[in-house]
């Protein structure tokens, strides 16, 4: 019973990141109806980046954040501007067919820019480890949880408590409607892609650290989490993807108890395949 | 014939039609008007199989269409035009009336008068001819039951014409046919019997000519004040 | 002919074949980013085919093909009612499971005097049918260019076939589509097959190619790289992903200087051509204006 909870507890705070990653996809899906196969290797350029900061200025670890972010936040705005804004006309699908090309691109240049494929990533030092009762808080992993927690917060603070979020979501539920309210869609549209960025990006962060090191095949892992996360919780729906993210953790984590790490990522990969093949919405949805 | 029995149809917890019934025997032609809202498409949709009943049944001539998937109902029979022309854009207009059957356009083109196009894209037609080649490709699969959504839908008086003239030769006798329209005036010229729909309501269904002094139309219309 | 030429031509000729096969589904309108693990389903079987159980190369190759055309038909069963991105994401994920999977595939037969198969995560090696059979490579690049070719006859057939209409139709408006009597459940099913059959071909050429195969080729890249084919070249006919195919790795050879920049400027190109034409070179329109021209020309 007392690994079951452990691994529970696991699931929900490693939930939490892949939160993080599912509510990036969605505020762009969301608000643009379009999807960004590019957001996962946005977060790998930005934590490549942060890495190469670390090795330069050990120890400036607010250097370390600022490098992910800012580096994530610029390859953002080349994506919302090539991918979305230069096709903004197209049918939404040329969109995404637009930014698997920059996914091509942006996997080039990381492997561009190291001389060894994986590198090391700092974390904090000085965390402590909590124990709740028989629960084992790991440190890195309570890092992670806070701290996609503290930024989840103060998204929905921002969505649902000023007047820029509430713009966002009017634009999300209906474009036209919004408009005719006097809102500016592609300026929008625009700041979501910003917002997505940097949740990304801190995303990256919390990440890397947990795991120490980054890898190239960072960006395809990104975009599968935050893709389940995302389709878990009804593609657009940004509470659902803060739900989606926590199933898929504890799923993982589940099955990382019971069955062993080889069976963790195929559950992960099968949770995907239950939500294509069983949602209704699948079907729904237009082709090419 | 064509019967709808009871059907209702939900959509989010409002009710897009409640309890409508209608019968179309063959050769005859029945008009589907109503204020927009109304549930005329949900109607089309729900015989075409797009859409579930939450009660009710669809039969064509004793066949059961209720439950069954669009595919099916189109080769029960059942042919049906959009609201905007759905056609195949990429493809040329003798491919978009054969859609893939075995059979031969030609004739389907010459009755409405698109011999000339056929090798051209169906993207490349006005929005006259894209009305014109959508029905001669629900036609060309020789349908028991022909369902009209919006015929003459945006079209200019002169085009409106043109599409009633052509429906009245082009539509084979013996044929069920089912016209949704907001356009009264071809209405009155195409189908003998109406039926209006009011808020998922079936709220008349009689001889055309009656339509306009019925009372509860002219509320449905007009609004209770205006219509007393 | 010089060995870089002909190794050249038979990484074209391979990368065709799943370039190909991502195009059968953009026919129908979907956008698979899977297409890698029937090309790694395709070698895995072939390979066993003939390195384990002796089969001669063509059989073993098609037996390749096959394989791979089962799980295409098995992966419809789960994936074909889905569209847009629900069918993107299912396939993304449908190609790390095979890899994931097949790390784990350890089936390995005393073959003369050593154990050999898929040994998980090392991958399978020593499959040499190719190279025991006698026949020279320059010969097994003519057969893989003679079997594009015969493959994009007979799509071509196909695709102007009633079954293409269908298909084509589904592509365009799968609503419209069905209210015209098209099973788009089994259109799917079949071009899932059919894809992965290619896919799995492409596989199997290429595993007797270079000896061995590894749960890596399962490679997101490689599925992205199909489409970005497909979408340069043009969908309106297969020649266009044929010549995506060509443009690339022709890219590479054309400009040395180019060579860890490839993919950058061949994402760039996708991406600015996008913009004009979101359908490629060889679009729809452009090949019907094309056809016509030919039609005009004979009179």
């Amino acid at each position: 019973m007392v690994d079951f909870l452990q691994a529970l507890v696991d699931g929900v705070m490693l939930g939490a990141t892949y939160s993080l990653l599912g509510l990036g996809f969605t505020l762009i899906f969301g608000v643009l109806r379009r999807l960004n196969l590019a957001f996962g290797p946005t977060i790998l350029v930005g934590i490549y980046a942060g890495s190469h900061v670390g090795l330069a200025w050990p120890g400036a670890l607010w250097a370390v954040v600022a490098a992910t972010v800012v580096a994530a936040i610029l390859c953002g705005i080349y994506v919302e501007r090539c991918s979305f804004r230069a096709l903004a006309r197209q049918a939404p699908v040329v969109s995404m067919i637009s930014t698997f090309a920059v996914w091509m691109q942006l996997q080039e240049l990381v492997s561009l820019f190291e001389a060894s494929r994986t590198m090391p990533y700092p974390s904090p030092a000085w965390l402590p480890a909590l124990t709740v009762g028989p629960i084992l808080l790991r440190s890195d992993a309570l890092l992670m949880w806070s701290g996609a927690t503290a930024i989840m917060l103060a998204l929905f603070v921002l969505l649902y408590r000023t007047r820029f979020g509430t713009a966002v979501r009017a634009v999300a539920d209906s474009s036209e409607a919004a408009t005719l309210m006097g809102v500016n869609v592609s300026v929008i549209g625009a700041a979501a892609f910003l917002l997505a960025s940097t949740v990304g990006g801190l995303a990256g962060v919390l990440i890397a650290q947990s795991q120490q090191q980054v890898t190239p095949y960072f960006g395809l892992w990104a975009t599968v989490k935050g893709l389940t996360a995302m389709l878990l919780g009804g593609a657009g729906s940004l509470p659902g993807a803060v739900a989606g993210g926590v199933i898929l953790g504890v799923v993982e984590t589940q099955t990382l108890w019971h069955f062993g790490g080889q069976w963790r990522d195929l559950a992960s990969f099968a949770l995907l395949f239950l939500v294509v093949a069983l949602s209704p919405r699948a079907r729904s949805e237009p082709t090419l | 014939m064509l019967s709808v029995e009871g059907v209702s149809v939900r959509f989010a917890g409002i009710s897009a039609l409640s309890s409508v019934s209608l019968a179309v025997a063959a050769g005859e032609r029945l008009g589907v008007v109503g204020p927009n809202g109304a549930g005329k498409t949900t109607l089309l949709n729900v015989v075409t199989g797009l859409v579930r009943p939450a009660a009710g049944a669809i039969r064509l001539d004793g066949q059961t269409l209720t439950g069954l998937p669009p595919d099916a109902v189109a080769r029960a029979g059942v042919a049906r035009t959009f609201q905007s022309a759905r056609l195949f854009s990429r493809m040329t207009v003798g491919e978009n009336v054969r859609a893939g059957r075995p059979l031969d356009a030609e004739p389907w083109l010459r009755l409405v008068g698109l011999l000339a196009r056929r090798g051209d894209l169906a993207a490349a037609l006005t929005p006259g001819e894209a009305r014109r080649l959508e029905l001669a490709r629900a036609l060309a699969g020789r349908p028991r039951a022909l369902l009209l959504d919006e015929p003459c839908g945006g079209l200019s008086a002169a085009e409106t014409e043109d599409i009633a003239a052509l429906l009245e030769r082009a539509i084979a006798p013996g044929i069920i046919t089912v016209v949704v329209e907001h356009k009264l005036r071809v209405i009155s010229r195409l189908c003998e019997r109406v039926a209006v729909l009011h808020l998922g309501e079936k709220i008349f269904d009689g001889p055309a000519g009656a339509l306009r002094a019925d009372r509860r139309v002219l509320e449905a219309y007009l609004g209770k004040a205006r219509a007393s | 002919m010089s060995d870089y030429a002909v190794s050249l031509l038979v990484r074209i000729g391979v990368e065709a074949f799943v370039a190909l096969s991502a195009y059968l589904l953009l026919v129908i309108g979907r956008i698979s980013f899977g297409q890698q693990a029937f090309f790694v389903i395709g070698g895995y079987a072939a390979g066993i085919a003939t390195a384990l159980y002796g089969a001669p190369l063509a059989v073993g190759i098609m037996v390749g093909a096959v394989a791979a055309g089962v799980a295409g038909a098995l992966l419809s069963a789960v994936m074909a009612p889905a569209g847009g991105i629900y069918f993107a994401a299912g396939s993304l994920a449908f190609g790390e499971l095979v890899r994931v999977a097949l790390l784990s595939f350890h089936y390995q037969v005393p073959v003369g005097a050593d154990l050999t198969g898929p040994a998980g995560a090392d991958g399978f090696r020593g499959i040499r049918a190719l190279f025991t059979g006698g026949m020279s490579v320059t010969t097994y690049m003519l057969a893989v260019s003679g079997l594009l070719a015969v493959t994009s006859v007979v799509i071509v057939l196909l695709l102007s076939s009633r079954w293409g209409e269908a298909m084509r139709m589904v592509g365009e408006d799968e609503t419209a589509s069905a209210s015209l009597g098209v099973r788009v459940r089994r259109v799917a099913a079949l071009t899932m097959a059919g894809a992965g059959a290619l896919a799995g071909l492409g596989g199997g050429l290429f595993v007797h190619y270079v000896t061995y195969i590894e749960p890596g080729h399962s490679d997101v890249m490689l599925g992205v790289h199909s489409l970005a084919y497909a979408f340069i070249g043009g969908l309106g006919t297969p020649l266009g992903p044929i010549i995506g195919v060509a443009l690339d790795i022709g890219l590479l050879e054309s400009f040395r200087f180019l060579a860890g920049y490839r993919m950058i400027v061949f994402g760039g190109l996708v991406m600015g051509l996008l913009v004009v034409r979101p359908r490629g070179l060889l679009d729809e329109v452009a090949v019907h204006r094309l056809s016509r021209l030919v039609a005009w020309g004979r009179r």
